[in-house]
């Protein structure tokens, strides 16, 4: 993974979705969504040079040996500042609720199915809206093999 | 659009009250019948495409509010739909659109028992009904056919039919608790509801979506859209867009004004008027078409219209199951424990209904959680943990009425239709805190002997229930109405509303209203062929 040029105006498609798979731990994230996403982000004026401050950081990070499975925030190996942090977990939030909060525009919906709060109880609890059980395929428990 | 309907019947209102009745009507052979409807048609698979398109996780969010019939959003706090005054905390929802709010409902349909019709004979508190349960029974049981009920036993309310469909089985968290609850002596029954549990009458069976509120995808649950394409099979008009703002009467009702989104003007003539615009809206137009001659309003000469509202309101307790109970698998609410709903006690504290609840709260969680600033990999075993061992119950209580409980307009301040604004008072007294703290003091029971924690258990919240605003009762001095739902004031006026109800019980009150639209169907139709 190379390090890009937090001069940059602007961030490409690919650093936005390294930077979402780093924070989330996750390397098959919705490449619909992660398009989404990253033109919600991009909306934002400070939005390009957070993402690759983050990006770069984590990936001197991973350079210097560090675990990927680190967990992001909490281990200030990557040495975030207050703004990074911050932009750290709005990214996690959005990832995970599908819903972007925006301080001064309204909020928007970005992900509904493949948000990632769905995620550890695929299969088990149905996504509302989305999925269904059949008629009484409530009554017992489902198989919970994870 | 500007210009008049002629009809037999008018009704406002297109929601289970107004179509059922526009249905019963037309079968016993009432022609000329027009619905007006403030809001406009709607579709099931756009509607459940918007909530996934909304941010916000409410059960609004995906029907429309638009200028020309507004209603309630929670998720517009600047611009409250109704104004809040009184101590207690209220949060009103409903729809207005061609079908009304049981787009949205939660489909559950239990009936009153035949004390709850007689409250203050029997436990000296609260108010007695001007029918009663015998009375009323044969319309319960036509209800639940024309609603398509799925239910089990009696529970209390003595009946002449079978329920129509066998009831929707239990959950395997129903089971769990169920089962954690017997050494404490609580029993559970199946919940009657709007479910289909086996092909009714063009509806699938239930798929367990657990969406039932706001929207159930399949339309295996009950919605007042199914009365208004059978209303209109059976030739009755709707007329949707069209809000009705005043109701003009000379001793009888004359005419209905309505507006159209453009700004035009609908004058609306019958020799009937229903209205039927739910309880909160009702007992508004009627405030609302004050003018000289009548500076109380329409039908109000009681000086009632407006007061006693009620609501059930419900304490809901969270709880962290010892292990998975996959709550949020199924139905929204399958049982219910009727043990607390009768009783001498009533005489001091209200009529409880417990139930155990199955809504998916994803969003909450996660949201929760991140913002305990959880990380993956971590965050993603204890959403699985916090969902999977995740068991809500909530205890509704009936409400006493009081007469300062209820809505007054404020002529300074405008809706977005520009009409006065709905001033909403309401508190609880003692009656109503006694079910409170019996509700705190039951859920601690319950989570000891389920060897659960409790993780949230809140402040009463409204269960959108909106009753008592136009109190039927035998006295005009005392009452809106009759047992009919016809004005005491102007006996062409029908006024079908759970704003109608006396006193509250603890259950969901639609089954009941349900039943008295289809009694005052044949009262309406008997009333024209004898003449108004
Ligand atoms: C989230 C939720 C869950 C609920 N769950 C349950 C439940 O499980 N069981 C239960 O029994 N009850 C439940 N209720 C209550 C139930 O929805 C109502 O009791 C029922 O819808 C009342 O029927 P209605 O026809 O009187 O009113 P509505 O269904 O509200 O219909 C009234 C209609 O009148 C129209 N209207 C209003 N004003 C005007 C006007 N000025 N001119 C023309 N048209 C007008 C409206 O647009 C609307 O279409 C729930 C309510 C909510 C909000």
């Amino acid at each position: 993974m190379s390090v890009v040029l937090a001069e940059e105006k602007t961030v490409s498609l690919d650093v936005f979705r390294k930077v979402s798979s780093l924070v989330t731990l996750r390397d098959n994230l919705d490449a619909d969504t992660v398009s989404r996403m990253y033109k919600v982000f991009l909306d934002e004026p400070w939005a390009p040079d957070h993402i690759l401050r983050v990006h770069n950081k984590i990936v001197a990070g991973l350079a210097n040996g560090l675990s990927r499975k680190n967990h992001l925030m909490k281990d200030l190996a990557w040495k975030f500042d207050e703004g990074e942090s911050w932009f750290a977990g709005h990214l996690l939030m959005t990832w995970y609720l599908g819903v972007y909060y925006h301080a001064e525009r309204p909020t928007q919906r970005v992900a509904y199915e493949t948000a990632l709060m769905f995620d550890s109880t695929r299969g088990i609890l149905p996504i509302p809206l989305v999925e269904s059980l059949g008629f009484g395929g409530w009554t017992d428990a489902p198989e919970d093999a994870r | 659009m500007s210009g008049t309907i002629d009809a037999n019947v008018i009704i406002i209102g297109s929601g289970v009250a107004g179509a059922m009745t526009a249905c019963k009507l037309a079968q016993l052979g009432v022609r000329d019948i027009v619905i007006v409807e403030a809001g406009p048609r709607i579709d099931r698979a756009e509607t459940v495409k918007k909530f996934r398109a909304s941010p916000f996780i409410d059960s609004s969010s995906g029907y429309p509010n638009p200028d020309y019939a507004p209603r309630p959003d929670w998720n517009d706090a600047k611009n409250p739909y109704i104004e809040k005054t009184g101590p207690a905390f209220l949060n009103e929802e409903y729809l207005r659109v061609v079908g009304g709010t049981t787009w949205h409902w939660g489909g559950c349909t239990p009936r009153f028992r035949p004390v709850d019709f007689r409250l203050a004979s029997a436990y000296g508190v609260g108010a007695d009904w001007p029918v009663d349960y015998d009375t009323l029974e044969p319309f319960y049981t036509e209800a639940e056919e024309e609603i398509g009920i799925a239910g089990e036993e009696d529970d209390g309310s003595p009946r002449s039919k079978p329920y129509p469909m066998a009831r929707i089985p239990s959950s395997y968290c129903d089971k769990v608790i169920a089962e954690g609850l017997k050494p404490m002596g609580i029993t559970f029954n199946a919940r009657p509801s709007a479910r289909a549990s086996r092909p009714y009458n063009g509806r699938g069976q239930c798929q367990g979506f657990g969406t039932c509120s706001p929207i159930c995808p399949s339309g295996a649950q009950y919605a007042a859209i199914y009365h208004v394409e059978k209303a209109e099979k059976l030739g009755v008009r709707v007329v949707d867009t069209t809000r009705a703002e005043r109701i003009h009467a000379d001793g009888k009702i004359t005419s209905v004004e309505a507006r159209k989104p453009d700004g035009s003007l609908v004058t609306l003539r019958g020799k009937i008027y229903v209205v039927a615009a739910n309880g909160i809206e009702t007992p508004r137009l009627l405030l609302m078409s004050a003018g000289e001659r009548r500076p109380r309003g329409i039908a109000n000469t009681s000086g009632l219209v407006g007061r006693y509202f009620m609501e059930h309101p419900a304490l809901t307790c969270r709880l962290k199951m010892p292990r998975p109970v996959y709550s949020s698998r199924g139905p929204e609410s399958i049982v219910t424990s009727s043990d607390f709903r009768d009783g001498p006690f009533r005489r001091e504290r209200p009529s409880s209904m417990l139930s155990i609840e199955h809504p998916p709260r994803f969003h909450e969680t996660a949201d929760g959680l991140l913002r305990q600033g959880l990380e993956p990999p971590k965050i993603d075993a204890d959403v699985k943990d916090a969902l999977t061992r995740m068991a809500e119950m909530n205890i509704g209580i009936e409400q006493l009425p009081d007469r300062q409980n209820g809505i007054t307009l404020n002529w300074d301040k405008r809706d977005r239709a520009g009409q006065p604004l709905t001033r909403l008072y309401y508190s609880f007294g003692s009656y109503e805190q006694a079910g409170f703290a019996f509700a705190r003091d039951m859920f601690k029971k319950i989570a000891a002997s389920l060897q659960a924690q409790i993780v949230s258990l809140g402040d009463p919240v409204p269960q959108f229930h909106l009753m008592g605003m136009t109190r039927m009762g035998n006295d005009p001095k005392t009452s809106v109405a009759d047992s009919f739902g016809r004005s005491h004031d102007h006996k062409n006026l029908f006024i079908l509303s759970s704003s109608l109800f006396p006193s509250a019980s603890s259950v969901n009150p639609t089954l009941t209203l349900a039943a008295l639209c289809l009694r005052a169907g044949h009262e309406i139709s008997r009333q024209l062929k004898v003449g108004n």
